[in-house]
């Protein structure tokens, strides 16, 4: 940002403020005149104005315990127990770490920790005596051990514990690169050791990786060793009298981010606990995030995240290529793991383990996926009201209370019965759809296989589809199920099995199922959008078929579709890029000239405008989104296509000059995002076609070099990408061909060679792509034609 | 740890040196303030009961009062103090918040391992980089409104203290301050 844009902004942002709240926008607007970067930048600074709480307290506060260090160093030297402190190891909220030695015998370490003065040493100190034979017992491996506990002279308590020098089981396996099954492996290890210790009746109740430490030379399997094993339960039970100040949860010891809602809420701690704790950590071992975060840290915010929201399956939130190996079981095993419900999470730490190592041993796990059991329970609660409103009825009608509440126990025993046998066949489609076939999408020779996966599928589908009328939330599935398929038959832009016949029947079934949910409830906005998507991906079927008088109603259904909608999807991005698109598609099929088109020009022209509104109105609420400052200009240099057919080569050259300025725009916003940069070489080659066009030569050649050099840098940041490769010789083909036309033969002639050049590895890196032969071909024909041709001085008439 | 403090001398006669217009002793001054304002942190900790909480604005304050012989200063030499005491504090807790987000990013395994245990972890430390983050970017643009968060939020300055250290009036204090929460809670809210 410019100096100069920082003071306009500030002047106008401290006139607004100086109003009151209501009439700062309309005088932001009026002092703007018209400079929309300049509004979205004073609004979204009068939007944040409203945080009171932000920076109300002073700095330090955020750190209260930033002093303390220069007072815990004084302990060092110093003998506590039968120990002698070395060196402070870290320190915190709570209190310090020090490693210690056992004074008079040689390399005895151990880490003690040394609590703040006003915990309630008393009672510590009570407490462990009476818990200190169970801790100490605990013989394991992979727990390290607890040493010696008390209360130092002025009345601190301490414990010490065996000396663990490792790292953090994220860190540890982040460092090391683990894969997949090597952390599952870790983590079995630390299943195990949570079970030894549930067996002694020793729940841990702060399983955290910070807890987890993983030993061990690298290069070696690591060892993991669990920290503070019941811990928290000596400190806790002092009541939140005594730990007040000490913590920001009410004076219950726990972790956020790993505790359990009975924890978050006070109520009794067992074994489940650690459970759920384990299943935070698994998420974090194999997502790289944690289940729940907590932006503004409240308290209210955290017991509503961890007691009322589902965290997404790690696999949505892991990149790829994680995701898909962590789709299906492992998904299925940490949700399993999290659940807000101590009686439906695993029974043991045991149960977690054994069910990690089938899934390594490939075997089928114990664990159901999450969203089938709990809507199996919504199923029976929503039925049981319906069973015992029969039985009211049964006894007003004087049947006798027994039979009454009989029959409502064989109702429920056949519903239940029912719902299960649904609920399996539902599963089936699912595994199949979702699991299955992407587990085999990219192996060679899958395609038959894939077809048969597809047709069970939809076997299964078409039966549960009988069964599920008024239900909407298997409608609902139902319609995701047959989209999916049908993008798997045959759909546009994504990998398919090639049957567009398949796939316009499935989507023919979704949209069916969608038009008539969406009659049943008109203001249901999801159903809209459902039919709204099948509309558009039937005419994605239709449209380069060239069946344009069967795909534009559709495309012009999808539109009436989000014109009714429009105004409650205001605020929805995804939802103003779907209608962005399903106008975009209306222009494309309306009047581009590379396409199938019905030869509409001013409607596509009209279409391609009304995308452009939508995507400025998206950049006018999220200015930093690139996706629709890109589609700015895109739709220009797409209007410049169609007027370009027209022969208005002037309109067709400004809307492609347009659409250059508007990528520069963008590639200045945000010089390292090779999509809008690769945009930007398109638009300027447009505008060198247009010059071209115009008899023009000079200055298109310009553009064309321009052009190159943009695709050039493209490649060298991406050396290995074949797509970038292959742009950058088309460039310079580009640029070669009006160069030989105006005889610059030897320029052209090295411009061809080099493009040659690079075309030819392509071609050796898939030797059977008939259009990397084609290219070659090509440009071996030019070269051939110019070396043949007669040289010529200068440029010659057309 | 507990070293000799400085001569108020020292921090008087650097104090007069940037009233008069040496810009070159602010580096000095501020590492001199660094190490003071622990230190009478430490000890006022040690006297208070656990679980007190520094008032930030009393330390700056009380280490003004230690450090400046009172019979030599001035009013502009207060101001002073308090600007270059505002940028230590900076210092002193970006420092520590550092550590411990990198701690709790992974960064350094034996801070993080026992000593995290116990501890109710909270992502402050976190926010607070990423308040001091934003507030660099803010110094590139506006550098006097950066000040102003610098002495109200680091310093615990009152508006008052604020003005008379940089010069200017009261309202353009409360004005600057607006718009830089405004700036600093827009770019800490965007990730």
């Amino acid at each position: 940002m410019t100096p100069e844009r920082w003071r306009q902004i500030k002047r106008i942002f401290q006139a607004a403020f100086e109003l009151p709240t209501g009439g700062r926008r309309a005088y932001a607007q009026q002092a703007c005149a018209g400079d929309a970067d300049l509004l979205a930048e004073v609004e979204s600074l009068l939007d944040s104005v409203g945080a009171e709480e932000f920076l109300s307290g002073p700095a330090a506060a955020y750190v209260p315990e930033a002093w303390a260090d220069e007072a815990w160093d004084r302990n060092i030297g110093r003998r506590i127990g039968a120990y002698r402190i070395v060196r402070l190891i870290g320190e915190g909220g709570m209190g310090a770490v020090y490693l210690a030695e056992r004074a008079g015998e040689f390399q005895q370490q151990a880490a003690l920790k040394l609590l703040r003065a006003g915990m309630d040493s008393r009672g510590f100190v009570a407490r462990f005596r009476h818990e200190r034979q169970i801790l100490a017992s605990l013989d394991h491996p992979n727990i390290a051990r607890l040493l010696e506990g008390g209360a130092t002279d002025e009345g601190r308590p301490y414990f010490v514990m065996e000396y663990v020098e490792g790292e953090p089981i994220d860190v540890y396996a982040a460092k090391h690169e683990l894969g997949i099954d090597q952390r599952l492996r870790l983590f079995s290890q630390v299943c195990a050791a949570v079970q030894y210790a549930h067996q002694n009746l020793v729940v841990h109740r702060d399983i955290k990786p910070g807890n987890i430490l993983v030993t061990g030379p690298s290069g070696h399997p690591g060892t993991p060793k669990l920290l503070d094993f019941g811990i928290a339960k000596l400190l806790r039970s002092g009541g939140p009298r005594e730990t007040e100040g000490l913590t920001q949860a009410g004076g219950r010891l726990m972790t956020p981010e790993y505790a359990s809602p009975e924890q978050v809420r006070g109520e009794p701690i067992g074994t489940a606990t650690d459970v759920y704790s384990l299943g935070a950590v698994l998420y974090q071992l194999l997502a790289g995030k944690t289940p729940h975060h907590f932006p503004t840290g409240s308290a209210v915010e955290m017991e509503r995240a961890i007691c009322e929201t589902d965290p997404p399956p790690p696999s949505q939130v892991a990149g790829s290529p994680a995701a898909r190996q962590l789709r299906g079981d492992l998904d299925t095993i940490v949700l399993k793991a999290l659940q807000k419900d101590p009686r439906r999470r695993y029974a043991s730490a045991e149960q977690i383990g054994a069910d990690i190592q089938r899934h390594l041993d490939g075997l089928p796990i114990q664990a159901r996926p999450q969203t089938l059991a709990y809507r199996a329970g919504r199923f029976v609660r929503r039925n049981r009201v319906s069973v015992a409103a029969a039985a009211l009825v049964a006894i007003s009608l004087a049947a006798g209370m027994a039979a009454a509440v009989w029959q409502a126990h064989i109702a429920q025993a056949q519903r239940l019965r029912a719902e299960k046998r649904f609920n399996d066949v539902r599963q089936l489609a699912h595994t199949f759809l979702f699991d299955f076939h992407d587990a085999i999408r990219d192996l060679p020779g899958a395609t038959p296989a894939r077809h048969m996966v597809v047709d069970k599928a939809l076997e299964y589908l078409n039966g549960l589809s009988q069964e599920a009328a008024g239900d909407a939330a298997l409608e609902r599935e139902l319609v995701e199920a047959y989209l999916r398929v049908g993008d798997v038959e045959g759909g546009t832009g994504v990998p398919n099995l090639g049957d567009k016949p398949g796939a316009l029947r499935s989507y023919e079934r979704a949209l069916a199922i969608a038009g008539r949910e969406a009659r049943r409830d008109p203001r249901a906005l999801d159903w809209q959008r459902y039919l709204a998507r099948a509309h558009m991906s039937i005419g994605d079927i239709l449209a380069p078929d060239n069946r344009l008088a069967a795909a534009v109603p559709h495309y012009r259904e999808a539109v009436r579709i989000y014109q009714t909608i429009a105004p409650r999807i205001a605020g929805d991005v995804a939802a103003q890029f779907e209608m962005a698109s399903a106008y975009e598609s209306l222009g494309d099929s309306s009047g581009n000239p590379g396409l199938a088109n019905l030869g509409d020009a001013q409607g596509a022209i009209s279409a391609y405008e009304k995308v452009q509104s939508i995507e400025e109105g998206i950049t006018a609420a999220h200015p930093g989104n690139l996706r629709s400052r890109r589609a700015v200009g895109v739709m220009d240099w797409k209007i410049g296509d169609v007027e370009m057919g027209l022969g208005k080569l002037d309109e067709g050259l400004r809307r492609y000059q347009s659409a250059e300025r508007a990528l520069e725009a963008g590639v200045a916003r945000d010089p390292l995002n090779p999509t809008t940069r690769l945009f930007l070489a398109l638009a300027t080659g447009k505008v060198g076609s247009a010059l071209e066009a115009a008899g023009q030569t000079q200055a298109a050649l310009a553009q064309y070099r321009t052009a190159s050099q943009i695709q050039r840098g493209l490649m060298e940041a991406d050396p290995q990408n074949a797509m970038s490769r292959n742009s950058y010789a088309l460039s310079l083909q580009t640029q070669a061909g009006l160069l030989a036309k105006t005889g610059g033969r030897a320029g052209a002639l090295a411009l061809y060679r080099e493009a040659l050049g690079i075309f030819q590895q392509l071609l050796a890196l898939d030797p059977h792509s008939s259009r990397r032969k084609e290219r070659c071909d090509e440009v071996l024909a030019a070269i051939r034609d110019l070396s043949r041709a007669p040289a010529t001085a200068g440029p010659t008439a057309p | 740890m507990d070293s000799q403090p400085a001569a108020p001398g020292t921090v008087t006669a650097l104090l007069r040196e940037l009233s008069g217009g040496n810009r070159t002793v602010v580096d000095e001054l501020t590492s001199l303030l660094y190490q003071e304002l622990k230190r009478i942190a430490a000890a006022q900790l040690r006297r208070e009961r656990p679980g007190h909480t520094l008032q930030v604005t009393a330390l700056v304050h009380e280490a003004y009062l230690k450090l400046v012989d009172q019979r030599q200063a001035s009013w502009r030499n207060r101001a002073h103090f308090l600007g270059v005491a505002a940028q230590a504090m900076r210092r002193i807790l970006l420092d520590y918040a550092k550590g411990r987000a990198r701690g709790k990013r992974g960064g350094d395994a034996r801070k993080t391992s026992l000593d995290e245990a116990l501890v109710v972890s909270s992502d402050r430390a976190f926010e607070l980089v990423e308040i001091d983050e934003a507030l660099q970017r803010l110094e590139t643009l506006d550098q006097r409104q950066a000040k102003v968060v610098e002495m109200r939020f680091f310093g615990g300055l009152s508006v008052e203290e604020t003005a008379e250290a940089l010069g200017v009036s009261e309202p353009t204090v409360k004005r600057e301050w607006a718009m830089a929460k405004a700036w600093l809670h827009r770019e800490t809210s965007a990730a």
